[in-house]
């Protein structure tokens, strides 16, 4: 196992890391690219890029980190570029990089938070990506996500008319804010947009891991919500989907990212065996 | 302004650098050593560390920060950080830069425990050292950590349930990073109100706010002879709270100040 550093990118101002396994055959295996998690730069909260690209190394995978404009150790941009153009256009900058330096055309985008929504952007532009990793994306209300956040609500406070609030939001909700009152809904684009490029995504038989912590109970609070948020799309045998109450959105313990990390490992040795 | 990342140190056990090379100054005096903290005080400051290094370049100073041994993107794992392997890692980084700046005064600038770890070294052989935030004693450190990291385990904010299931983890983890005992026990040796010498020939200790935290410290320093320098910025950066330990740090005044110290402007 080597870690090469990289400087890509516009103006040669993106600063990422691979880690290359000791031997890799050249048979399509791809490699793993780990996206900023919002404002921490590329080791990952508490270093777990760092920790996750070498143990995957280890099992084959190269791995790539590398910090996003304005973050960490890249350059901020200074051209009028939308968040969502820079971040395309980084990413398959990545991309292009990976396969110039080391002959990579597949690719598995995982991200946490914000980097979850970028990998789902990614995937959906860019042929080139084969699966994705996506921790605590996107969510949206369902019913029963309603009824046991109304219901535990209601149980905390018994108060009629704090239950009359809670019942008036439920049923009108905030045009604003786009939603319910007391929701968090961050700044995800509209539910249908999302359902449209899983459709594509799932067409192109993308693979999917996408796992959620307790930490984003504000907007996913059940095993199984997501499949429910998007009951058009056939998944196949796309989609595993996990749901972790008792961790945090960080994975701040160790026992907790040491169960991701091997999640992870996991996950993608069954969907992108070794060929040969 | 150049940023040049590399590795420097032996195969197996070598630790990640970035040069920070100004352009424009014809002749630099000053090549600046940039300290981490350790743990998740060196994440939140990450990116602060980047803008100033960034901007002392930019004012005509050398600039070298690097990742300890098993942290960040140096080799190795070592979770919070062996704070003997720090040191040995200064020491190693300062020689580095020496090589790289060919400047004709050296200063090293350490952040928390970093500022701790570099006023720690007898024979540091640096022309200043800039302590900003330093931890004072060892032991309260690890104590203060530790009682943030079992708070945390029953921070409603951050998890659904109380971690019961992780109460252990207090011993072996400070928040988010492994910390066992020897660590700890090496941590808790480090106490700045024993130094019986100024370890540079001039000394600044920058202080964030409540400025009456460090008034011992600054009155033993001061004691300690005439080059010593405080300098208390107006900011808050919330070391001890636990809204607040995953916050990247807001560079606040820092930036400024330390530009003023190199360029006199």
């Amino acid at each position: 196992m080597g870690e090469k550093i990289h400087r890509f990118g516009p103006g040669c101002g993106l600063i990422g890391l691979t880690t290359e396994p000791a031997t890799r055959a050249d048979d399509g295996t791809p490699a793993v690219i780990l996206l900023n998690a919002g404002l921490v730069h590329r080791i990952g909260p508490y270093r777990m890029h760092t920790v996750l690209a070498r143990r995957l190394a280890e099992r084959g995978f190269l791995a790539f980190r590398f910090d996003l404009s304005g973050l960490g150790d890249s350059h901020a941009r200074t051209d009028n570029h939308s968040y969502r153009e820079r971040t395309l256009e980084e990413v398959a900058a990545a991309m292009d990089t990976l396969a110039q330096h080391h002959g990579v055309r597949r690719f598995v985008v995982t991200g946490l938070c914000s980097g979850a929504m970028n990998a789902h952007g990614i995937a959906a532009a860019d042929e080139r990506v084969a699966g994705m990793i996506l921790l605590d994306a996107y969510g949206y209300p369902t019913a029963r996500f309603l009824f046991k956040r109304y219901a535990s609500n209601a149980m905390r406070s018994l108060h009629p008319r704090k239950l009359i609030t809670h019942l008036r939001s439920l049923l009108q909700p905030d045009p604003a804010r786009g939603g319910v009152e007391g929701i968090d809904y961050l700044d995800f684009p509209p539910r249908q947009e999302i359902e449209a490029d899983l459709s594509k995504l799932a067409a192109r038989g993308t693979r999917m891991l996408f796992i959620y912590t307790g930490g984003v109970g504000g907007y996913y609070n059940y095993a199984g919500q997501l499949r429910d948020n998007f009951r058009s799309v056939d998944f196949g045998d796309c989609l595993q989907l996990d749901y972790l109450p008792a961790v945090d959105h960080t994975f701040t313990l160790l026992k907790d990212r040491h169960a991701l990390m091997a999640r992870i490992e996991g996950w993608l040795q069954e969907q992108f065996p070794a060929r040969g | 302004m150049q940023n040049t990342p590399f590795f420097f140190g032996e195969s197996g056990s070598a630790l990640f650098g970035i040069h920070s090379r100004p352009d424009s100054a014809p002749d630099p005096s000053w090549a600046v050593l940039v300290c981490n903290p350790l743990g998740q005080e060196a994440i939140r400051a990450h990116r602060t560390l980047a803008l100033l290094a960034s901007r002392l370049a930019a004012a005509g100073v050398h600039v070298l920060r690097f990742d300890y041994l098993g942290t960040g993107d140096s080799d190795g794992d070592l979770g919070f950080g062996d704070p003997g392997r720090c040191i040995e890692d200064i020491r190693m980084a300062l020689r580095e830069l020496r090589d790289i700046a060919g400047t004709r005064h050296t200063a090293v600038l350490g952040l928390r425990f970093g500022a701790t770890l570099a006023a720690s070294i007898p024979d540091l052989d640096a022309d200043r050292l800039i302590l900003w935030d330093p931890v004072i004693d060892g032991a309260d450190y690890v104590h203060q950590l530790t009682s943030l990291h079992e708070r945390m385990l029953h921070d409603t904010e951050r998890y659904a349930l109380p971690r019961v299931d992780a109460a252990e983890s207090a011993s072996h983890e400070l928040l988010g990073f492994a910390c066992p005992g020897e660590y700890r026990q090496a941590l808790g040796e480090f106490r700045l109100l024993e130094l019986n010498a100024l370890p540079a020939p001039e000394v600044v200790l920058f202080t964030s706010a409540p400025a009456d935290h460090y008034a011992h410290l600054a009155g033993h320093l001061g004691s300690l002879g005439p080059g010593f320098l405080h300098r208390r910025l107006p900011d808050e950066m919330h070391w001890d709270s636990l809204q607040h330990i995953e916050d990247a740090l807001q560079p606040g005044t820092i930036l400024a100040e330390a530009e003023r110290l190199f360029t006199g402007r």
